[in-house]
């Protein structure tokens, strides 16, 4: 019966007929170029950060003789050497500096950098620098009451609605609570990498693995003292980003820019797995404090919290993310009185960066604790607890931030995934069946997600795309956004060729390139389809009506009857091939390219009010994920994962449905396995595959159905009434956290909440069985 | 550099095999330059790709075809990252560039791929295929736990898995006629390298004088009597971090990959004698015979690559404080055989871990083989348990391996040995007494805690902390105490 259910998941996303990644017979045969696959000239030399071994304190001096006459190497330069600025912050807040030579932030520092022959060379020798230091004590545990002295790296954000100090004075209960949220290492397939070639004058053409290449642009030129326009950035795909390459990349390539600008040679840097892990951030883990006030049927009246977020040394996008995390600290549910303060704390630590959800993952695991923490003190399903909060019409529609939520279908979602999965029967049954077993353990759990849709930083939120139409009717689109494996191009390729009636085959796709579309945002926020997809729609629908305009005044038909469609355009009851169409329109000199600009309109953000409208739309979702523990080991197995989930009308449901599982597996790992650890010095021990553990395929839940919930549309004029897919399944994994905690908590009856941290490792599972088992004692 | 130098060209060393259709010969290899970078850098095949370089993430996935210690031709994946080159010779590598036919024609596993849409970013890709590819020359139909085993060793970040699981599914159900064509292409392949390493003597290279690859242990031995202070290579599960990541000189290497005698596995009377060369898959293929519990916690050690890699005698020889197969070794009792130039000698595997880092092997000494005694009883309790933060593919935080044997008419035999406890893989000498003498206390907890205690003090590290530890150990234990006394077994595998 599983089976069978799976295979009618599949079989949904199949009716509706969708294309498959645009790169995937490449994929397979090996043949899809990365960066370092890329052939490069035979005297290309290879650069490599020496970095420092200690997380705090100062330099006193670095004696390079090892570096300098090791074999193969060409140069070494430091800080001093920086032609330009030496600062790669991207919020311009000039706290990054590319390389430092006096004060240590973090372990794994960029100090200088090794030119060499060879990669090997290079590596080696950054290895050999003797450093001499002075070590302070790093600022490491932002839950740490005692440093008084931490620093904020940016200004906090207060969200603040209501009165929450009557709100919670005249609640009938009250809870308070704090949770420690762990961080997330992105590991991209392919590591961070970049090419620096020597073009005339001075110019660069850089290939970067990045998903913001106007960023790498300007980073290169501010390094390097050029204007932008002697800048060339491209990038044709790269191996996974998840955030890891909006702002990460900018170190990489300005080595490899400056790296060339110093030798005049093609010069490639790609770290290790190892250094790449060590030098580039990661999410921010968080240490959350809350008080909620609700009355005796569990609806909430008040809400305070603070979310202190491990921001690292700089502040990178700390400001975006930790604002992004108050936006979703509400998720589904309405808050008559709250106030939500951001604590963005300087850490002596790899500074922190976007990664899958920006913040919003952790705002939302505090509104589910507030759930858990209502429900178990009531003693309720979470479920029940859930409903009676979920955002309404009116008044109960007002988010934190002033936003109405006008688009809320999380109870429809909730209601029929309720139904599908089965969740009261199957819920009632393991009940059951906790009482009568002792060391094995079930849990279930479903949580919802109500996930804001653009750049809070609203003058992101625009695109630009080119389509040229050529001669022989084949078509080349270029447009802003980057592919990293979320099927942007697939998705983009679609809609031009529904718009101008020609086949996937006859149209491509070239490199995403500074000198085509200027000033482009960075690939990020799920925004990419709904910014270059309609970008790329506008400037398709130019060349299109000028075809009809020279159609219908030459062949005298009535735009209205003219039909683009399988590489044919019809009228008047004959069909015509495209190709000749557009031959003959280029014959009357009429113009086959255009280019397409798409901002999105409504969105308004002012962040010292904390009122607005930062997002154009809401997605949503919900899982139910149930879980079996060993109490003895704290080992669990997820077994089956039922999910619902809107994309409105999707654009491609092959894509998007490999978004959502992909999404929720990340996040699985996000809230189970994947730990991060730093010793009490600040060295970060777990930066290699082998000590950082990401999902595997035996870690997937073994019945796993995902459906989209096809009657969903988007409300707001986005292309083709879709939705951004990217980021929102990603929090779906919330329910497999809860499923751990409710597990957990049938260790004493559900008398307790568990307020399991995360990641809920085995550790933080059997330290928390035993401590809810003393507690009960107690 | 004013040497004198003789003009006597040293004879040049030739390490040959096939790579796809090609006949490759390199003449004085670096001996610790990776099949990946060779792939990459030299030979400008670059579908084989670079996601971690320490064999945890597949994306170098090739398959090794190789004439084992039978005489049978026998291709099995592996971590390009993190094999070197002297270790190839006489074998048949195939890269991803070696699936697709002449005329671009897609293998049925790339097919099943592009069907189920199993790629996003494309990047782990084709280790994927190639995992798949050795998952689909083993034979139809296979289930989905060996599906699942198959992709332990490749990692992937966006699809979440299912798509290439339903490939797994899709190619192996197809394509049984092309893979009796391949049968014959086997054979093809089989009499090629038989040919290739007839009459070869066995490599030592003298300049640099870096690497060796003796054939008998006849040689391995005289090898090692002149070369104290070299590197033993088998595997390179291990080694190849120490090159990596390390940058450790690991010159002289003697590779004894080509030792068969070094692979066989025996059964002899009352015990099984196992190679030092015996890999975990090879294990695999018997161990759990005989103790069907095994094939579990091989089969959470590494991935699929590894298992194919890794030896018995890597294992046991690196003295690893986890020491995945140690403690099942020290619990059953098992005996190793060390071999040098002049004698050989037995010991207990158990005494040789003597401190972290520190074995009972002498300069020139190799071990040769393993003794497990077989259970004298059929109510033998045994059972062997190991944990990690991610369940399979993961280095152990704690291990342990529990052997009771019950008799009548003399003492019982109890050997409880733990990994991740100790700076050594050690048996837990108090715990062991404890159990002997039946302690029947009302508080059975606190005297299991308190002998645990008393046996171990383990580390807090990034794997978990002293406390985690001690605590697995202790709820480890009740679990085999549960199975002892009430055939309990709890298994988040086999489910409620």
């Amino acid at each position: 019966m599983k089976v069978k259910k799976k295979s009618k998941a599949v079989t949904s996303a199949k009716e509706l007929k969708s294309e498959k990644h645009e790169s995937l017979k490449k994929f397979v045969t090996g043949r899809a170029l990365y960066i370092d696959d890329m052939p490069t000239e035979a005297e290309t030399l290879h650069a490599y950060i020496g970095k420092s071994d200690f997380a705090r304190g100062t330099i006193s001096e670095i004696d390079y003789k090892d570096v300098n006459s090791f074999p193969g190497v060409i140069d070494v330069f430091t800080a001093k050497d920086i032609p330009g600025i030496n600062d790669i912050s991207p919020t311009g807040m000039n706290d990054e500096p590319v390389l430092v030579d006096k004060e240590v932030s973090f372990f794994g520092q960029p100090l200088f950098v090794v030119i060499a022959s060879t990669r090997a060379q290079a590596r080696m020798a950054a290895s050999l620098a003797r450093i001499r230091k002075e070590e302070k004590e790093p600022f490491l545990d932002v839950s740490d009451k005692h440093h008084k002295d931490y620093k904020l790296v940016t200004e906090p954000l207060i969200l603040e609605r209501g009165n929450v100090t009557e709100g919670l004075s005249g609640s009938k209960n009250r809870v308070s609570g704090n949770m420690h949220i762990g961080g997330q290492d992105h590991f991209y397939l392919e590591g961070h990498i970049a090419i620096a070639k020597p073009e005339e004058s001075g110019d660069l053409l850089v290939f970067s693995s990045t998903q913001h290449p106007s960023e790498v642009q300007h980073m290169v030129a501010k390094v390097l003292n050029l204007s932008s326009n002697q800048i060339v950035v491209r990038v044709k795909r790269m191996g996974g980003g998840f955030g890891g390459k909006e702002t990460q990349s900018n170190l990489f390539a300005v080595i490899a820019a400056i790296s060339t600008h110093r030798t005049g040679k093609t010069v490639k840097i790609r770290p290790d797995r190892d250094d790449d892990m060590i030098m580039t951030g990661k999410r921010h883990s968080f240490f959350v404090e809350y008080k909620v006030g609700f009355n005796d049927d569990g609806q909430i009246k008040a809400l305070d919290a603070q979310l202190s977020a491990k921001c690292g040394y700089s502040s990178d996008l700390s400001g975006p993310i930790t604002d992004r995390a108050l936006f979703h600290s509400d998720n589904c549910y309405y808050y008559p009185n709250v106030r939500l303060v951001s604590k963005p704390v300087k850490t002596n630590t790899v500074s922190n960066t976007a990664f899958r959800g920006f913040g919003g993952p952790q705002g939302m695991l505090l509104a589910e604790r507030i759930i858990q923490e209502i429900a178990f003190f009531l003693n309720k399903d979470t479920l029940e607890i859930r409903k009676i909060n979920l955002y309404a019409k009116g008044k109960r529609s007002i988010t934190p931030y002033y936003q109405k939520v006008t688009d809320n279908i999380s109870e429809r979602i909730i209601d029929e995934l309720v139904r599908s999965s089965d969740y009261h029967t199957r819920k009632k049954e393991i009940m059951n069946f906790n009482t009568g077993s002792q060391f094995l353990k079930r849990g279930i759990a479903l949580t919802p997600v109500k996930f804001g849709i653009s750049f809070t930083a609203t003058w992101f939120n625009q695109a630009g795309a080119l389509v040229h139409v050529y001669t022989d009717g084949s078509i080349l689109v270029n447009h802003g956004g980057t592919e990293m494996g979320q099927g942007l191009h697939t998705k983009v390729l679609g809609i031009v060729s529904s718009v101008l009636g020609v086949t996937l085959d006859k149209i491509g796709i070239s490199d995403t390139d500074t000198s085509k579309i200027a000033n482009t945002s960075a690939t990020a926020a799920s925004s990419g389809s709904d910014l270059n997809g309609m970008a790329a729609f506008f400037a398709a629908k130019k060349i299109r009506r000028r075809l009809e305009n020279f159609i219908s005044k030459k062949y005298k038909v009535d735009k209205k009857d003219i039909l683009f469609t399988g590489n044919s355009v019809i009228f008047d009851g004959q069909e015509y091939a495209f190709s000749e169409i557009v031959r003959n329109a280029y014959m009357a000199r009429v113009q086959l390219w255009d280019s397409g600009f798409y901002r999105t309109p409504k969105i308004h953000w002012d962040r010292k009010k904390g009122k607005g409208r930062p997002f154009y739309y809401f997605s949503y979702g919900a899982a139910v994920s149930e879980v079996l523990l060993d109490v003895l080991t704290g080992e669990y197995r997820v077994k089956k994962v039922d999910i619902l989930h809107d994309v409105g009308q999707t654009l491609n449901p092959t894509i998007d449905l490999g978004q959502i599982e992909g999404g929720f597996i990340q996040g699985m790992g996000w809230l189970t396995n994947e730990e991060l650890y730093w010793d009490s010095l600040g060295i970060l021990k777990t930066h290699a595959p082998s000590t950082y553990k990401i999902p595997l395929a035996s870690d997937r839940p073994d019945d796993f159905n995902v459906r989209l919930a096809d009657w969903a549309k988007n409300t707001e004029k986005t292309i083709k009434r879709s939705k951004a897919v990217g980021e929102p399944p990603f929090m779906l994994a919330i329910s497999v956290h809860e499923a751990i905690t409710m597990a957990v908590a049938s260790t004493c009856n559900y008398k307790i909440n568990p307020r399991l941290n995360t990641p809920a490792t085995s550790e933080i599972v059997l330290e928390s069985i035993g401590r809810i088992q003393s507690e009960n004692l107690v | 550099m004013a040497k004198a130098c003789d003009n006597k060209k040293p004879p040049e060393v030739e390490i040959q095999f096939y790579l796809n259709q090609q006949f490759i010969s390199v003449s004085n290899p670096n001996p610790t330059e990776t099949l990946l970078d060779f792939l990459r850098l030299n030979l400008k095949l670059t579908g084989t790709k670079e996601g971690c370089a320490e064999g945890d993430c597949g994306a170098c996935t090739v398959l090794i075809g190789k004439i084992n210690e039978y005489g049978e031709l026998v291709y099995r994946t592996a971590n390009s990252c993190i094999i070197f080159l002297p270790s190839l010779a006489y074998c048949h590598v195939i890269s991803v560039e070696g699936l697709t036919g002449k005329s671009g024609e897609l293998h049925p596993v790339q097919e099943a791929m592009i069907e189920a849409s199993g790629a996003q970013c494309g990047f782990c890709t084709p280790g994927f295929v190639m995992s798949l590819y050795g998952l689909w020359l083993k034979g139809s139909k296979p289930s989905k736990q060996k599906i699942l085993d198959s992709l332990q060793g490749n990692l992937c970040r966006c699809t979440g898995y299912g798509p290439i699981i339903e490939a797994a599914f899709k190619a192996t159900k197809a394509g049984s006629i092309s893979r009796k064509g391949s049968t014959l292409q086997q054979r093809n392949w089989k009499n090629k390298l038989t040919k290739l390493m007839n009459g070869k003597e066995s490599i030592v290279s003298e300049i640099p004088k870096s690497f060796s690859l003796p054939r008998t242990i006849l040689e391995l031995k005289t090898i090692l009597s002149h070369n104290k202070e070299g590197t033993i290579v088998a595997g390179s599960t291990d080694i190849g971090l120490w090159v990596n990541k390390s940058f450790k000189n690991v010159k002289p290497m003697i590779f004894i990959g080509q030792i068969d005698e070094l692979k066989h596995i025996k059964i002899q009377n009352d015990k099984i004698v196992v190679g030092a060369m015996a890999s975990y898959t090879d294990l695999l293929a018997v161990l759990p015979r005989y103790f069907p519990e095994l094939k579990q916690y091989i089969n959470q050690i590494g991935g699929d690559q590894i298992r194919n890699m890794g030896t018995i005698g890597g294992n046991i020889a690196n003295g690893s404080p986890i020491g995945d197969l140690a403690p099942i070794l020290i619990a059953l009792g098992a005996k190793m055989a060390l071999v040098n130039h002049v004698g050989s000698r037995k010991i207990n595997v158990e005494s040789f871990f003597q401190s972290y880092g520190c074995q009972d092997l002498k300069p020139g000494e190799f071990i040769r083989y393993f003794e497990i005694p077989l259970k004298q009883k059929t109510d033998t309790k045994f059972r062997v348990y190991k944990v990690a933060k991610r369940r399979y593919e993961d280095i152990t935080t704690v291990s342990a391996a529990f052997y009771f044997e019950f008799f009548a008419e003399r003492q019982p035999i109890v050997r409880f040995a733990f990994g991740g406890m100790a700076e050594i893989p050690k048996r837990a000498l108090t715990l062991e007494k404890v159990f002997k003498e039946q302690a029947s206390s009302l508080d059975q907890d606190l005297i299991i805690s308190k002998a645990i205690a008393m046996d171990f003090s383990p580390l807090t590290d990034c794997r978990g902390s002293s406390e985690f530890r001690l605590k697995l150990a202790q709820n480890l234990f009740k679990k085999f105490a549960m199975y002892v006394n009430e055939g309990i077994e709890i298994d988040i595998e086999k489910g409620p």
